[in-house]
């Protein structure tokens, strides 16, 4: 059931992102809703459900995304795994700490996925790409309480 | 096993899927990809579009907000009048901006030559807005791939890109900023061509124009009609800056798009 929640909540999560943060965008950059979700899946349960959940929601954002079907799906997964190996070292409660995470993930995976593009399509990475991912990490960063709110309803269900 | 399971499971289960993912970006399944999308983008279409609609019935949602707090200290009967009336009035200001767009793409409508089908846009990228965005016309309605999209901004006409991928009722459009976009090109005043590429942000790159040829900021590029998928003359943006490539074979530039793809709402289609 829970599973259902979290995959539910990605597909909310891309809707959102393909719609309304269409019209809000700032300067091209798009908040990553589906990245905060695993951050605190993972966060919560451990790498291996990290990289799961990681995994699924990496590929139904390749589906809406424009470009080779796999690459979030891998730098997800890769995320999800690296995020695990915090739990029980971050205060989940601590917001601001949550938000730091969230920031630094967005950025190292935008990144990622722009390397993986670059190396597995013909993707050239341009000084234009790097600001944008920069403003969408902190867009993104900028999001993490609401999500945390939802994540966080998810799993007190299941206690 | 069990002992080997436990200790490892995470980094098993991670190089499972890393191979999974891999497997994926380079099988052929890629290239089919385009299947599993349209079947996922036609799950999400309705939710798209009942959030699109809510989305532009709440555009100036933001400003209300802020509003809001503004008001505090006033009295509640004003408050609630004042909100009436800013609802109008942002009701009326967004139904006229829609009105101005319409009328324009109507204008052209009936002026054009061209057979023309309105479509509204129903979902962009998540990654970024200036790659594709989605439309609620497809192939029931005579769109196909290649169909040529334009869009009106601010009293303008431009090119808005290409279709890409087309479903019975949506449609992925690539945008003429897109990375991926290459567009035949002519600069109107001196008619020396090239090609013009997106760069996933509001601005395009001009390539491949002779070194010879007279690019001047403040020049207007339009289509040549030589691509083959874009009919000749359709506007395309102004040149901002223009240099000499480093092979000194070609002259470049950079050109401001006439309309702002991050910004489509609605666009024509060339259906014929």
């Amino acid at each position: 059931m829970k599973t259902l929640y979290i995959i539910l909540l990605y597909i909310l999560s891309l809707v959102l992102e393909t719609t309304v943060f269409g019209k809000l965008s700032v300067f091209g950059a798009k908040p990553d809703l589906v990245l905060i979700v695993i951050v605190l899946v993972a966060l919560h349960r451990g790498p291996l459900p990290g990289e799961i959940y990681g995994f699924i929601g990496g590929l139904l954002e390749d589906f809406v995304t424009f470009g080779s079907l796999g690459i979030q799906a891998l730098v997800k997964t890769l995320t999800g795994f690296g995020v695990g190996f915090l739990r029980n070292k971050i205060e989940e409660e601590n917001g601001f700490l949550l938000m730091l995470l969230v920031f630094f993930m967005a950025l190292i995976s935008g990144f990622a996925a722009s390397l993986a593009k670059t190396f597995f399509s013909s993707y050239v990475f341009l000084s234009k790409d790097a600001l944008r991912i920069v403003l969408a990490a902190l867009y993104t960063m900028l999001l993490t309480p609401p999500v945390m709110i939802l994540v966080k309803k998810i799993f007190a269900e299941r206690k | 096993m069990s002992y080997f399971w436990a200790k490892y499971k995470e980094s098993i289960v991670l190089v499972i899927l890393v191979l999974l993912c891999l497997m994926l970006i380079g099988s052929p399944l890629n290239k089919q990809a385009n299947v599993l999308r349209n079947f996922f983008q036609y799950l999400l279409q309705p939710s798209q579009e009942i959030t699109t609609e809510l989305v532009q019935d709440n555009t100036n949602l933001a400003r209300n907000i802020s509003a809001l707090f503004g008001l505090r200290e006033k009295n509640i009967d004003l408050q609630e009048q004042v909100y009436r009336m800013q609802g109008q009035l942002q009701s009326v200001r967004e139904t006229l901006s829609e009105n101005e767009r319409l009328r324009a793409m109507l204008a052209y409508k009936k002026s054009a030559s061209r057979a023309l089908l309105a479509a509204q846009v129903i979902a962009s990228d998540p990654a970024n807005c200036f790659t594709s965005i989605w439309l609620n016309r497809g192939s029931e309605d005579g769109v196909k791939v290649n169909t040529v999209a334009l869009a009106f901004q601010a009293g303008k006409i431009g090119v808005a890109g290409r279709v890409i991928e087309v479903q019975p009722q949506s449609s992925r459009l690539l945008l003429l900023t897109d990375q991926d976009s290459e567009i035949r090109v002519i600069d109107q005043r001196s008619r020396f061509d090239g090609v013009v590429t997106g760069e996933n942000s509001n601005s395009l790159r001009l390539r491949y124009f002779l070194f010879e040829s007279d690019l001047q900021a403040g020049d207007d590029i339009i289509t040549s009609g030589k691509g083959g998928i874009f009919p000749a003359g359709l506007m395309i943006g102004t040149i901002t800056k223009s240099y000499l490539e480093e092979d000194k074979l070609f002259k470049g530039g950079t050109i401001l798009p006439e309309i702002n793809p991050g910004l489509i709402e609605e666009v024509m289609l060339i259906i014929q």
